[in-house]
């Protein structure tokens, strides 16, 4: 007998059977029936399959009466196997991530004996050695003696999902961040106005009252650790201003790797002869940004190594480059990389979870201001670029700065790329 | 040595004025002082200084609009602006106060030596 389909006045399929064995008009009319049920059926379970495809949804059928287990594609498309292989728990078992291997396991004897099964996400490493976030979720049919029959389980990758959230929580940390600093900017600002009102006596008046003291006398030398006090506490308010202020700013093109030179022309004398300054800079392209500002941070990240290297001997090591030390290897061709490592003390995790807050200090009472990384910190930002430390107690530190280059740069650079291969074509 | 020469010293803040009269009464100067602009703005009328210090941020009248004003009824008039906090919000306000026609600024906490030079300078000047 020979099954043929074909389309009806209204469009609809139906089945035509040629040679089959005749029968009664009544049992043809059955069979027409079932078959064209079964039509109907197939043609669900295509869009079902669609469906889930479209949704990125993979499927697997356990059937325990049988021990038959069925893959939709989905699941091959997920998993990276080759549907040849056909359903192979081992392969799928091979692919889970070691950490995450109990888990699953686990989950699957649960299914076996009917008992709860959550959902869950694991990960898989792939073949070419991607990580991926799995969602797994499944469903137990129980017979009238409740003992599992089938079961259905769905696998999704939420791996961009997953990702992207990270992304929004960075983005939100970074934004939580950014207004603290704000905040503290505002109120630090006022305190700053009311202080240095304070301070205008306690430095004029003990000078005053020192000029008119015989040189002998021992009130002079408590009137001078008066007035330096003010002039201490001066010098901080000025720290405090210059953080909480949004500086006016100077936009030029510029290259960072004559800031580093201009810097550290100025801090070598002031680095103690037992630490070595390495200068790794290249050329580099063309930044937008604000001297004095890029010049500060340089003076903050050096003057934070050699103090993490302290009296002992160390090295400094300042390079410039381009796109070569990006985190997660970012998009490198339009950033210029500050880095600044040393072979200090270093920190552990919970201090480079802190350090560009506002006042965070590890240095001895007195001998630190906890700004100093903050300022770096809110003028990285606001040239729109990254700053970043990698550090481990006792193996030194690496701070990096990103910066990108300008668009109008790029494309003044390209322009004259352009210009100078147009003029070896005409010549 | 100056007992001719008046100055009119604007700080809402006690301490300061009384720091800065002190400052200005040992080098002989003649002090006048006021708590706000619209005070300071009184006696100028009344009795013109020959040299006006006065603090920016203030209540009731702030110091910007009494440069503008004091220098609108006298445009000769020898002012130098001084502030602690030196900037609202995004402005420094000092440099503002130089822009409408101040001589000179400074920033307190300020070293005494220092201001009276400053002093100085400005009343010499023509």
């Amino acid at each position: 007998m020979v099954k043929y389909r074909y389309s009806d006045f209204f469009r609809r399929l139906n089945w035509l059977l040629i040679g089959a064995r005749a029968a009664s008009p009544t049992k043809r009319r059955e069979r027409l029936k079932e078959l064209e049920a079964a039509g109907q059926l197939s043609s669900r379970e295509t869009n079902l399959a669609r469906a889930l495809r479209l949704a990125g949804i993979g499927s697997a059928l356990r059937d325990y009466r049988t021990g038959g287990v069925v893959w939709s594609g989905e699941v091959y498309r997920i998993l990276g196997l080759d549907p040849g292989i056909g359903p192979d728990y081992e392969a799928f078992r091979r692919l889970v991530h070691p950490d995450d291997l109990i888990r699953v396991e686990t989950a699957r004897e649960r299914a076996v004996h009917g008992l709860p099964d959550p959902p869950f996400e694991y990960r898989i490493i792939k073949a070419d050695g991607e990580i991926r976030i799995l969602y797994r979720k499944s469903e137990t049919v129980f017979d009238g003696r409740s003992r599992p029959i089938i079961r259905v389980t769905i696998m999704q990758d939420l791996t961009e999902q997953r990702a992207a959230e990270a992304r929004r929580d960075e983005l939100e940390r970074q934004l939580q961040h950014t207004q603290k600093l704000e905040s503290l900017g505002t109120m630090a600002g006022g305190i700053a106005h009311e202080l240095n009102n304070m301070l205008v006596p306690v430095i004029a008046l003990s000078e005053l009252a020192c000029e008119d003291l015989p040189e002998d006398s021992p009130l002079r030398a408590d009137l001078e650790i008066i007035s330096s006090a003010g002039e201490r506490g001066s010098e901080l308010i000025q720290r405090v201003l210059a953080f909480s202020r949004k500086q006016d700013v100077a936009w030029k093109p510029l290259c960072l790797a004559d800031v580093a030179r201009e810097a550290l022309r100025m801090l070598r004398p002031a680095v103690p002869a037992t630490v070595r300054i390495d200068e790794n800079i290249e050329d580099v392209p063309l930044i937008i940004g604000d001297f004095g500002q890029l010049h500060q941070v340089v003076v903050i990240l050096v003057t934070n190594a050699a103090q993490a290297i302290g009296d002992e001997s160390g090295r400094i090591t300042v390079s410039i480059s381009c796109g070569s030390c990006l985190p997660n290897g970012g998009t490198g061709a339009s950033m210029v990389c500050l880095a600044i490592s040393d072979n200090g003390c270093g920190m552990d995790e919970a201090t480079q979870r802190r350090i560009f807050e506002p006042f965070y200090t590890t240095k001895p009472v007195g001998e630190g201001t906890g700004l100093g990384l903050s300022i770096a910190y809110g003028i990285v930002q606001s040239h729109r670029g990254l700053i970043e430390v990698r550090s481990a107690p006792k193996m030194g530190s690496e701070f990096s700065v990103l910066l990108p280059v300008h668009r109008s740069v790029e494309f003044i650079a390209l322009n004259r790329a352009d210009s100078e291969e147009f003029q070896r074509q005409v010549s | 040595m100056e007992a001719t020469i008046r100055i009119l010293v604007i700080d809402d803040e006690a301490m300061v004025r009384s720091t800065i009269a002190r400052t200005l009464e040992r080098e002989g100067y003649r002090v006048a002082h006021a708590v706000d602009g619209l005070r300071g703005l009184t006696s100028f009328r009344k009795e013109p200084p020959d040299l006006v210090i006065t603090d920016i941020i203030m209540p009731e009248e702030e110091g910007i609009g009494t440069i503008r004003r004091m220098l609108a009824e006298q445009p000769e008039t020898k002012i130098i602006a001084i502030s602690g906090g030196g900037r609202v919000g995004n402005f420094d306000v000092l440099r503002i106060a130089e822009n409408i026609g101040a001589m000179a600024t400074m920033r307190k906490p300020f070293a005494p030596r220092e201001f009276i030079n400053l002093v100085s300078e400005c009343l010499k000047k023509k």
